[in-house]
């Protein structure tokens, strides 16, 4: 009852004026930004926050969150009529849905697709608004240790789950902590790291230092190869509603895709990216005839479709609940939550319910629109692809200079989002991920503090981290991650994965 | 041995130990009351620790706990590839940034627009100058209209 009266709450929220157009705005711009190779979610995310920070913090979130959960909507589109995934967690949906183009049957993929991917979005909001609840009220009896070792221990398994060096990621961690540190210290109030300059006794922002890394390191990337040419299916896009047959052979794999979404993409490290592939492999196993995959199987779509939207709701969990991102786009929303002045965790549900309420209502709403947007504008989309990146890459960077110069008024800000943009742009050259490395800054502070509160409580002594249950936990399985990933004869050489919302 | 599978590590060794050497000089504290250089002391030493052993797996590939990375395999990472381009665009970012304040939001992004159109892809004059105005034009109404952000207006006065 009390979870009914609170959604009827969120509603009441998510359907004001400004918040139905922010949501809007969201999806549309998820969508668009999904479409289009070259640039993702995370580096559209990064871009827009600066601006979110002149609406309220609900209308903001509601914005960040559609154009997360919008984009794994967009992204098939790319995947389906050109063989190009729009972002990361579309790669496994070219496998079957551009051969169901090649057979004439791209209207069957793009409907099952909308269909799936709305039905995942649902299905994982309501997991969201009755599991986050619960999972907060248990993390009210944590402490500083216990936020120590999960957030060390979420860190550990994003970099095992990294598509790359293992010792790189766990680097790159180490390195966020250390940039998410730089500024005053907030006992002592001594500058560490700020060289002289008063625009980094606040600390680094995260909108620059998010902008740079992701969104002008993408554009350098992609400015770095030659621009092909695209063949696009321009013939006409008939029938978008799957028929029954496609539905039979579709539904169990959908609710498969819903479940094994929504887990991975609460686990840190999880993800959309992860979830689609883990979704393939599983229909794969489970099908009658897996030989039809790879030549047009429909079930091939409709689970990883459904997976990646339902790993959405699902990455929104552990950041609601207890104040941790599971993957970079969520680290980036924690980060503009801290930034509007509201702490994510088990606080946030009892002191700004709105905000919670309003943004899982905004999600409902949010899916409809997306499928309502959708399956019309195919024919739209299909348009917005053929924009040459020759025209793109200047307004992503405009956008991004902008953004960064909008936060202070001050060309510091957008010199130090050029700095982590060069140096995005050679990290991926010579391999090193930027992902644990933001995962890392946004939690850089909150780290230290807790690190710093345990010690004091414990007289420094470590065996705090060991003897409290939840905290003992955490570090045994953190310890369990780095152990496998450091040891050659247990560690297995991984097959490299897209980098989750990174295109 | 290829010099660009040691840059990488060089570079974090580098940055490894400035940042261990500074935070020694913050001051580290007690284990039981940390001080301002604790965290950056150890977040170095681990980074410094890890380095090493990257840099070990990159000189013993056949050794290696890790996957192949870019570059390992002997392929020049910069071979086939338009730097010159990203130079390019480097250098015009560089620009903007150092004389915004200068020329202003309107000269500036107009004169960055159409440098970027012309700079990385064949473009018609034309086009790009219209293309330049057009964005100009558009970035001008959202941010400095509709959403008033306070930007310079340069020795033009707009």
């Amino acid at each position: 009852m009390d979870t009914l009266q609170n959604l009827m709450f969120g509603f009441s929220t998510a359907l004001s004026a400004n918040n139905l157009f922010f949501c809007f705005v969201g999806v549309l711009l998820g969508t668009l930004i999904g479409v289009l190779p070259g640039i993702g979610p995370v580096g559209t995310v990064s871009l827009l926050l600066p601006i979110t920070f002149m609406m309220t913090p609900v209308s903001g979130i509601i914005m960040l969150a559609g154009i997360f959960y919008g984009a794994q909507y967009g992204g098939s589109t790319t995947s389906i009529l050109v063989n190009i995934p729009g972002e990361a967690a579309s790669v496994v949906t070219c496998l079957d849905g551009y051969q169901m183009a090649r057979q004439g049957r791209a209207g069957a993929a793009l409907g099952m697709s909308a269909f799936g991917s709305f039905i995942g979005g649902t299905l994982s909001v309501v997991g969201l608004m009755l599991l986050t609840p619960f999972l907060a009220s248990i993390a009210l009896k944590f402490g500083p240790p216990e936020y120590f070792s999960l957030m060390c221990a979420g860190l550990a398994i994003v970099t095992y789950l990294g598509s790359g060096s293992v010792f790189r990621s766990l680097m790159m961690a180490a390195f966020g902590i250390i940039l998410g540190c730089v500024g005053q210290d907030p006992e002592t109030g001594s500058s560490r790291f700020v060289f002289g300059i008063p625009d980094l006794l606040d600390g680094i922002g995260l909108p620059t230092l998010a902008m740079g890394l992701f969104g002008i390191s993408e554009v350098l990337v992609n400015i770095e190869k030659n621009l092909e040419d695209r063949i696009i299916f321009t013939a006409k896009i008939k029938g978008l509603l799957p028929n029954r047959r496609d539905w039979a052979d579709s539904l169990v794999p959908m609710l498969r895709g819903c479940i094994l979404g929504f887990f991975l993409g609460s686990l840190p490290g999880g993800g959309a990216t992860i979830a689609s592939f883990a979704s393939y492999g599983v229909e794969k196993k489970f099908s009658k005839h897996p030989e039809r995959f790879g030549r047009g199987a429909i079930e091939g779509v409709a689970g990883p479709e459904t997976a990646n939207n339902a790993a959405t709701g699902g990455a929104f969990v552990p950041m609601f609940a207890l104040g941790i991102p599971s993957n970079t786009l969520t680290a980036i929303l924690l980060g503009a939550l801290l930034i509007y002045g509201v702490t994510p965790g088990p606080l946030l549900i009892p002191r700004n319910p709105e905000i919670f309420w309003g943004i899982v209502a905004s999600m409902y709403i949010g899916n409809v629109m997306l499928l309502v947007l959708n399956l019309p504008l195919i024919s739209l989309w299909v348009q917005v692809l053929k924009v040459p990146y020759k025209f793109l890459f200047p307004m992503i960077l405009l956008f991004c200079l902008i953004g960064a110069y909008s936060i202070n008024g001050s060309t510091f800000e957008v010199a130090l989002m050029l700095v982590f943009g060069v140096l995005g742009y050679l990290m991926k050259k010579y391999g090193y991920e930027g992902a644990p490395m933001v995962l890392a800054f946004v939690l850089g502070g909150r780290i230290e503090s807790s690190l710093r509160q345990s010690l004091l409580i414990s007289d420094g002594s470590f065996t705090i981290f060991f003897i409290r249950p939840i905290s003992a936990a955490a570090m045994a399985l953190m310890l369990l991650m780095l152990l496998s990933s450091l040891l050659p004869f247990i560690r297995k050489r991984k097959k490299a994965l897209p980098p989750d919302e990174i295109s | 041995m290829k010099i660009h599978f040691c840059i990488g590590p060089l570079f974090w060794f580098a940055i490894g130990f400035y940042i261990l050497i500074r935070a020694w000089e913050l001051g580290i504290g007690e284990i039981r009351h940390p001080g301002p250089g604790f965290i950056f002391f150890f977040a170095a030493l681990f980074l410094l620790i890890l380095n090493t052993l990257d840099f070990v797996s990159v000189l013993c590939p056949s050794r290696s706990t890790i996957g192949p990375v870019e570059g390992q395999q002997g392929k020049s990472l910069w071979r086939g590839v338009r730097w010159g381009k990203v130079l390019l665009v480097l250098g015009g970012l560089a620009c903007y940034v150092y004389f915004f304040n200068f020329l202003g939001f309107v000269l500036g992004t107009s004169l960055l627009m159409l440098f970027l159109l012309k700079a990385v892809e064949p473009t018609r004059w034309r086009t790009a100058i219209v293309g330049s105005m057009l964005i100009t034009l558009i970035s001008y109404a959202i941010f400095c209209v509709w959403l008033k952000v306070p930007f310079p207006e340069g020795f033009i006065g707009f």
